[in-house]
């Protein structure tokens, strides 16, 4: 009885059904009682209410002497009437300060891992868990011989940390989740783990107390579903700057089942990654201070070229012969003269100008200028780019962008490219080779928020 | 193609939009409650907000709607919603000079608005309204030890304040009435303030909500 009791508590699929139970009810909470927006996991909003009274009294004195001759001799009644109003009138107003209500929120991070599993099982990420991503090498069939010196890679989608205000409110404690988070020692399973709301309790000692932070993080995290883990670490991270941060990490990660326990150490970047100080948080957004002229979560252009046949369908003779991509561009200003100077770079370059045009750039190295054209909302911003791996190219171009709301701009974007695959990329991408292209293009950033020279945390900008 | 590409990942950022306000609840609901607030149910069932302006340490809650003010300390309640209230409450000087309260006023801007003032101290009573000096006299003072009923009536332009037994006081002020009420121990005094109860008499219903 007792061996039938510990194996029912030991296995993994009471626990899979009890969080699978845990999620759905606790969603389920979350839309009926509408807790947790996304509007409300960024902004805390405080409201002072204020009520102004107002009194008037008004009176109202009239005499109406009736005309013609009156015998003053005897008592006589006066004309005089007095009239009192008296006006209660009560106004309440709102003052309404918003606050950031995260200590860190982000987008996706990304690890590359070393030592965390065979070489010839690598998943061949390489570096930062990016750099072999679109290689022919990535993920590809076990006891091959591999390339690279990262066998794993460790990526966070969706990631937030909140406050916890614990041993007498002891400083920067967080507690943290992430929509989903897959760790690959190699491709051996019992050295993969997946996560869905994991819950990380992290500490933080910061070294450099300013913008970009320095700062030293232990962690423990345990994932219950899909895999059940541990995972105990130590991170030095910088950033954010512009949404960027770099971390290396050393920790282990252990199975609570099956599984192995893989120890590793990892360095990874991480993108539309933002941290707050505590005392950050108690700071308005409005008075918030940024680094960068624009961050956003995708740029998306179509554009015409003088290529001969288009990239997604070869057989049309649209004049849009391809795209350009870019995955969580941003772009920060360099505090030099005017501050309008920027270096930029974005999580993945997708340059597809054509059948075999075209090529694709990791966290690329971008210098442009800002000009503001109008008030604040039309943007002209010439740019030299150099994409390194697993294509080199030289992008050179300018775009001309239009604010429509902080969440969505247009863009017109002209330019050259040229360059040749470096590494052999995957089968989707395998016809990309050596091109020389001129392009004009017209599209979209998503939430691409561009900011104006008043919010910079240099504020000398004209 | 591009039309497809847009459409995933629109779809992929509405789908991260309702997991990621998932992922807030599963977080609050392992977060502790805020160790700097407190909260009660006053009379007609109404919530009260109180919180800690000063370090946690210089604040202890005697009950759920009661508190000793260490050192030089300062905490604020309010009623949500309610710029026009009675509130009483139970203040005990324990040790030390005296206690400020203060009523239209907020915490953001108490620095630079006075509002109203009471200086509650062993030397006795002062009632200023921002800077013009309402009433000042020794024939009502703190005395050490003995707890005393302190009753602030907020009623549109008119304010009373009462002080145990002795003749309130009741003026007239041009200042905006707020929910916030803001206690502090003037020069490292202990004071305790206990039983506080506010009554509703009017619910603001501001327009810009």
């Amino acid at each position: 009885m007792k061996h039938i009791y510990k194996a029912f508590f030991q296995s993994p699929s009471l626990w899979t059904c009890l969080s699978i139970i845990f999620l759905f009810g606790l969603s389920s909470c979350s839309s009926l009682t509408n807790m947790g927006s996304l509007e409300q996991m960024i902004t805390r909003t405080e409201k002072d209410i204020y009520t102004i009274t107002k009194r008037d009294t008004a009176i109202i004195d009239a005499v109406r002497n009736a005309p013609g001759q009156r015998d003053n001799g005897i008592v006589y009644p006066t004309s005089r009437i007095v009239e009192m109003r008296r006006d209660i009138s009560q106004i309440d107003s709102t003052i309404v300060r918003e606050y950031p209500n995260f200590i860190r929120l982000a987008l996706f991070e990304s690890i590359g891992l070393l030592f965390s599993g065979k070489q010839e099982n690598g998943i061949s990420g390489g570096f930062l868990g990016l750099f072999g991503y679109f290689d022919d090498d990535y993920n590809k069939q076990k006891n091959m011989p591999k390339k690279g010196l990262f066998p794993g890679a460790f990526y966070r989608i969706g990631i937030m940390e909140k406050r916890l205000r614990w041993f007498d409110d002891a400083a920067d404690w967080t507690l943290g989740t992430s929509i989903y988070e897959s760790f690959s020692g190699d491709m051996d399973a019992d050295n993969t783990f997946t996560g869905v709301s994991p819950i990380y309790l992290r500490k933080r000692y910061f070294i450099r107390e300013k913008i970009p932070y320095i700062a030293i993080t232990p962690s423990l995290g345990i994932s219950l579903i899909p895999d059940q883990y541990i995972n105990a670490g130590v991170s030095a991270d910088i950033g954010s700057l512009g949404g960027l941060n770099f971390r290396s990490y050393l920790g282990i990660i252990a199975g609570l089942g099956s599984k192995n326990a893989c120890p590793y150490f990892g360095i990874g970047t991480s993108v539309l990654d933002f941290l707050n100080r505590v005392p950050e948080t108690e700071k308005e957004w409005k008075y918030h201070e940024h680094s960068s002229w624009s961050v956003g979560l995708a740029s998306i252009i179509g554009v015409a070229t003088n290529a001969e046949n288009p990239f997604f369908d070869p057989k049309t003779n649209s004049p849009f012969k391809g795209i350009i991509g870019r995955i969580a561009p941003a772009s920060i200003a360099i505090p030099l003269g005017n501050n309008r100077f920027y270096a930029g770079t974005s999580l993945i370059n997708f340059m597809l100008l054509g059948q075999t045009e075209g090529g694709i750039g990791i966290l690329p190295l971008r210098l442009g200028y800002w000009h503001t054209l109008m008030g604040q909302e039309l943007s002209l911003e010439p740019f030299a780019e150099y994409n390194y791996y697993p294509s080199s190219m030289v992008h050179i171009g300018t775009r001309l962008a239009l604010r429509i709301s902080n969440q969505i701009n247009l863009q017109l974007q002209a330019g050259y490219s040229t360059g040749s695959p470096i590494s052999t990329l995957n089968r989707d991408f395998r016809n990309l080779t050596d091109f020389d292209v001129f392009y004009i293009g017209i599209g979209i950033g998503l939430y691409d928020r561009l900011f104006q020279s008043n919010e910079l945390r240099y504020r000398k900008s004209k | 193609m591009a039309r497809y590409f847009f459409t995933v990942l629109c779809t992929l950022g509405i789908i991260m939009m309702i997991l990621l306000s998932g992922c807030s609840s599963l977080i609050d609901l392992f977060l502790p409650p805020n160790p700097d607030e407190f909260q009660w149910r006053s009379s007609f069932w109404l919530r009260c907000n109180g919180i800690k302006l000063s370090s946690l340490q210089s604040v202890k809650l005697t009950s759920e709607n009661g508190y000793i003010l260490e050192d030089t300390s300062s905490a604020g309640f309010m009623a949500q919603r309610i710029t026009d209230y009675r509130v009483m409450m139970n203040i005990k000087l324990l040790s030390g000079t005296g206690i400020r309260i203060r009523t239209r006023t907020t915490i953001e801007e108490a620095e630079k608005k006075a509002g109203i003032l009471l200086d509650y101290t062993d030397k006795g009573i002062e009632i200023k309204d921002g800077e013009r000096l309402i009433a000042k006299t020794d024939t009502i003072m703190a005395i050490p030890g003995m707890e005393e009923l302190i009753t602030i009536d907020s009623d549109g332009k008119i304010m009373r304040i009462g002080i145990g037994c002795a003749k309130p006081f009741i003026f007239a002020t041009s200042q905006s009435g707020t929910e916030h009420i803001l206690t502090e121990s003037i020069k490292d005094s202990r004071v305790s303030v206990s039983g506080i109860e506010i009554i509703p008499l009017r619910l603001a219903r501001p327009s810009i909500y």
